[in-house]
């Protein structure tokens, strides 16, 4: 058989892989049947192998008709081998044959293309972020090797797809298909590269000689071989006349068959260059999504390293913060890698630049509610990118102020669906205090929606009431304080129409963004907003919000969020499926929710103050900021005052069911201006200049404060050293204070020795308390802690901002901050 | 321009010279070292009864909740937050170092 075959096929690259099989297929049926028993059975296939060379024959015949040339030996060593049989002595001019010492010692495997998924899946399942391997095929097909890898990897399912066909160089993987997200596991990446050198092992023992390098390339993985151990000398062909299957010499070991069909430099060079091919794209295809450099990787290990550090550190730190911090990991290896980089720069870059990091965000990253605000942010960006290029177009500016715009642009993209209006405060705080103010003023002028409007540096950003465009001149009447605005709808005429201060706006408005040219929230946030009115309440500002002409525009159902229950729909929802009759039932009951922060926890309503507004953030719900706190009225910042309570279940609003008339009522009093200074605020808890100054709402009753002082519009002279709580704060000698509520303690008054000591008797008897006080320059707010029985400081305290931005230096403890005297 | 805003982080985290793509994946990967530093910096801050207490409000992801929390407990939080990602910066520029 061999001898006819090899006739038919000289060279074994010229052997239809059909035929090759078929051929196999029945030297492995011979070869498994010779055994004692088994000469029937060898008599049947040798009846099917000479049909099958008659048919090779017939078809060389028709086709070229090729001079056949002699099979390799090792078929014929391997029938008389298997045949066990003593008479199968090899004749004597076998005997004489040459044996190739390459043949002895290089190790005798079949290098199917199994081989190759056989690699792939030990290194496959050697991985630990690999949990499952669901498919690994290396297929031959007609047009080329068919590779597909499913897998399933701690970070997600991951999938490998491609075509290897002929190339100029080799073979080529075409078509590769690389699942986007399975190129940033680490754990897969590191399978491939192991593989490589897994690769060169199998190919250094499937060889027997030493490979010096395997490079990879454009059109596959070369391997280069280093000079064999022994040299291989080439396959003799064998006279026509030495045909029949040989056995081996009595001296070789049984075990030393080679399994291999033939065993030529040929067949060998065939399979290696499929081999090449096939294993060199398979590294290669990969390499060119995810490889990295040398420093790359040493990089890319290291930052591993870290993290597998701090994961291990968190168990110092118990059970809860250990499964904390390993959902850090694993939910971040799910997010795809553009999603990662923006986290990155926020994060990282975020910290250097603009030190924009926020530890809830960081933490409500592992809530989930992280991840779905920076799926947000990747769409914010991409907008922002495109923004940006616009005013590169347009200014054409330096390159400084370009690398301020991109990275005020990837920040304003990460802020932006945390806090909008913060990111354009920071932005405006950024540009302020930097070199590059006038760009970023430029570019937040043109390019955020704040319209034309100017947009003042951040140390411009103050309480100013101007006079009404529409009021008339305001007679020379005794100057009155803000008018604090109480949820009740106060049948006050507004005292003032406060128009849309700059900075306001920046806060305020850049949460309803101009369609053209904000950031992409995730869904289209209306541009309405609604300014705070003296004498109106929350309730009065989101009706008027509902009625905007723009928001007849929108479609409830845009807004709807599938599987979330009613009651937590966003605001804008509920606003948009309200009508007449059920309008005053959702704003009060929108009001209610304590997440907005305008209530108290003691019930009591935070004050509105006469620059805020109330619009809609990109989360779709209702925002209120004021020049004071443009990050958001949020959880009743400390500066607010408090406004007698309101409780939900209990209206404030009598006949809040019914609609509000659409029409106000015009004020007895001129609209004045106002003065927002130091001293009116404490008239407003202080003693009345005149009864006419007090407050009233629309039902005409007083409103009070929470200490149930009716509220005065008047202006009043207060006592130097006692604050808006009638508490006496003294200057010259320290006391420690509680804030209202009692939630933070203060040490005020007397020198810093004097405080140190008061800090230090207070701390002695409560050890887990922090007493805030002034730091040495008397300007800004320091923590004092009790570490081991010593007073310590800690670092000046920041506004927290709303999700960590806008946060600036907290400003030293001022009397009026101070409730209740403790000590 | 996201080539040229890798290129600018890349810059602060002092792998500018590095390939783009190598840029954003080493970019990317600070990322949840920096979540997981700045996590652990808190955490760090608070007494032993009151982390799990933190753990299971962030697990819950309760913004206004976690918030309060942190600003009672962990007072200037958010400068403890940056002063963890800052150092990590800090090491990783300091790993490149010859």
């Amino acid at each position: 058989m061999q001898k006819e075959f090899q006739r038919l096929y000289p060279n074994t690259q010229d052997i239809p892989p059909d035929v090759l099989e078929r051929y196999l297929s029945l030297r492995d049926r011979q070869l498994e049947s010779f055994k004692p028993d088994g000469e029937t059975e060898q008599e049947r296939i040798a009846a099917e192998i000479d049909s099958f060379i008659a048919e090779q024959r017939a078809a060389a015949e028709a086709g070229k008709g090729q001079e056949a040339e002699p099979m390799p030996a090792v078929f014929r060593s391997n029938r008389g081998r298997l045949r066990g049989d003593e008479a199968a002595v090899p004749p004597a001019h076998e005997s004489t044959e040459p044996v190739q010492e390459e043949e002895k010692t290089r190790p005798s495997e079949v290098v199917p293309f199994d081989d190759i998924k056989e690699i792939l899946q030990a290194k496959l399942e050697s991985n630990p972020s690999i949990k499952a391997i669901n498919t690994l095929e290396v297929n031959e097909g007609d047009d080329g090797l068919h590779l597909r890898i499913d897998i399933d990897t701690t970070g997600g399912k991951a999938a490998i797809k491609g075509l290897v066909t002929n190339g100029r160089d080799g073979l080529v993987i075409n078509d590769l298909e690389v699942e986007a997200n399975f190129l940033v596991k680490s754990g897969v990446r590191e399978a491939f590269s192991d593989f490589s050198a897994a690769v060169k092992r199998h190919f250094e023992k499937l060889y027997g000689q030493p490979i010096s390098s395997i490079r990879g390339g454009t059109a596959g993985l070369t391997i280069e071989f280093a000079p064999p151990v022994t040299a291989v000398e080439p396959a003799t062909s064998e006279p026509d006349d030495k045909i029949e299957p040989t056995l081996g010499s009595e001296s070789e070991p049984l075990t030393d068959i080679s399994p291999e069909p033939d065993g030529t430099q040929d067949w060998r060079e065939r399979w290696r260059g499929k081999l090449r091919g096939l294993v060199g794209k398979v590294v290669e295809g990969t390499k060119e999504k995810i490889g990295m450099s040398e420093r790359g990787e040493r990089l890319k290990n290291y930052l591993a390293e870290r993290s597998k550090e701090l994961s291990t550190k968190a168990k110092e730190y118990g059970a809860d913060p250990e499964k904390l911090v390993r959902d850090i990991g694993e939910k971040y290896s799910k997010l795809s890698l553009t999603k990662k980089f923006l986290f990155g720069f926020g994060l990282g870059a975020g910290a250097t630049i603009f030190s924009g990091v926020s530890t809830p965000l960081t933490l409500l990253f592992v809530g989930g509610l992280g991840i779905q605000r920076t799926a947000g942010m990747a769409s914010a960006y991409l907008t922002a990118e495109k923004l940006l290029l616009k005013t590169k177009e347009h200014f054409g500016r330096s390159k400084e102020s370009d690398r301020v715009d991109k990275a005020m642009a990837a920040f304003l993209a990460v802020a932006y669906t945390t806090a909008a209006t913060a990111a354009i405060g920071e932005a405006i705080h950024y540009a302020s205090e930097s070199s590059y103010g006038e760009a970023v003023h430029e570019w937040l002028r043109h390019h955020y929606p704040f319209g034309e409007a100017a947009v003042p540096a951040a140390a411009e950003v103050r309480q100013e009431v101007v006079q009404p465009q529409s009021a008339a001149p305001a007679p020379a009447a005794p100057e009155v304080p803000a008018a604090p605005v109480s949820a009740p709808e106060a049948a006050v005429t507004p005292l003032a129409e406060v128009p849309q201060p700059a900075a306001a706006a920046a806060a305020g408005e850049a949460v309803a963004p101009a369609a053209a040219e904000a950031p992409a929230p995730a869904f289209e946030i209306p541009d309405v907003s609604v300014e705070a009115t003296p004498g109106k309440g929350y309730e009065y500002m989101m009706k008027r919000l509902w009625e905007d002409p723009r928001m007849a525009n929108l479609k409830a159902e845009d807004y709807f969020k599938p599987g979330v229950p009613p009651e937590q729909q966003s605001d804008i929802y509920k606003l948009l499926t309200a009508d007449a009759t059920k309008i005053d039932t959702v704003v009060h009951q929108i009001a209610a929710d304590p997440e907005h922060g305008f209530f108290n926890p003691d019930g009591t309503s935070v004050r509105i103050d006469p620059s805020a507004h109330l619009s809609i953030d990109t989360d779709g719900q209702l925002h209120l900021a004021d020049a004071m706190h443009p990050e958001g009225v949020v959880n009743a910042a400390e500066s607010m005052r408090v406004m007698p309570p309101l409780h939900p279940e209990a209206p404030a609003v009598s006949g809040a069911e019914a609609p509000l008339p659409s029409e106000e009522i015009v004020s007895p009093e001129p609209i004045q201006p106002v003065d927002l200074t130091h001293a009116q605020d404490a008239a407003a808890v202080g003693q009345p200049t005149h009864e006419g100054s007090i407050l009233h709402d629309s039902q005409g009753q007083a409103v009070i404060d929470s200490q149930g002082s009716p509220i005065h519009t008047g202006t009043l002279e207060a006592s130097p050293d006692t604050n808006i709580f009638g508490l006496k704060v003294p200057l010259t000698e320290p006391h420690i204070y509680t804030d209202l509520g009692a939630v933070h303690t203060f040490v005020y008054g007397g020198s810093p020795v004097e405080r140190a000591k008061s800090i230090l008797e207070y701390l002695t008897q409560n050890p887990n308390k922090v007493v805030f006080a002034a730091d040495d320059s008397g300007k800004y707010r320091i923590p004092w802690h009790l570490v081991e029985g010593k007073v310590t400081p800690g670092a000046p305290v920041q506004t927290s901002g709303f999700f960590g931005f806008f946060s600036s230096f907290m400003k030293a403890p001022e009397p009026d901050e101070f409730e209740k005297l403790i000590k | 321009m996201q080539d040229e805003l890798t290129a600018l982080i890349a810059a602060d985290l002092g792998i500018k010279d590095l390939p783009a793509e190598e840029q954003k994946s080493l970019i990317a990967q600070f990322g949840e070292v920096a979540l997981k530093a700045a996590t652990l910096a808190v955490v760090g801050k608070l007494t032993e009864n009151k982390r799990d207490e933190f753990a299971k409000l962030a697990e819950a992801g309760d913004a206004a909740a976690l918030k309060t929390f942190l600003d009672r407990e962990v007072p200037g939080h958010e400068e403890v937050a940056k002063a963890a990602v800052a150092e990590e910066v800090k090491r990783f520029k300091e790993f490149q170092k010859p």
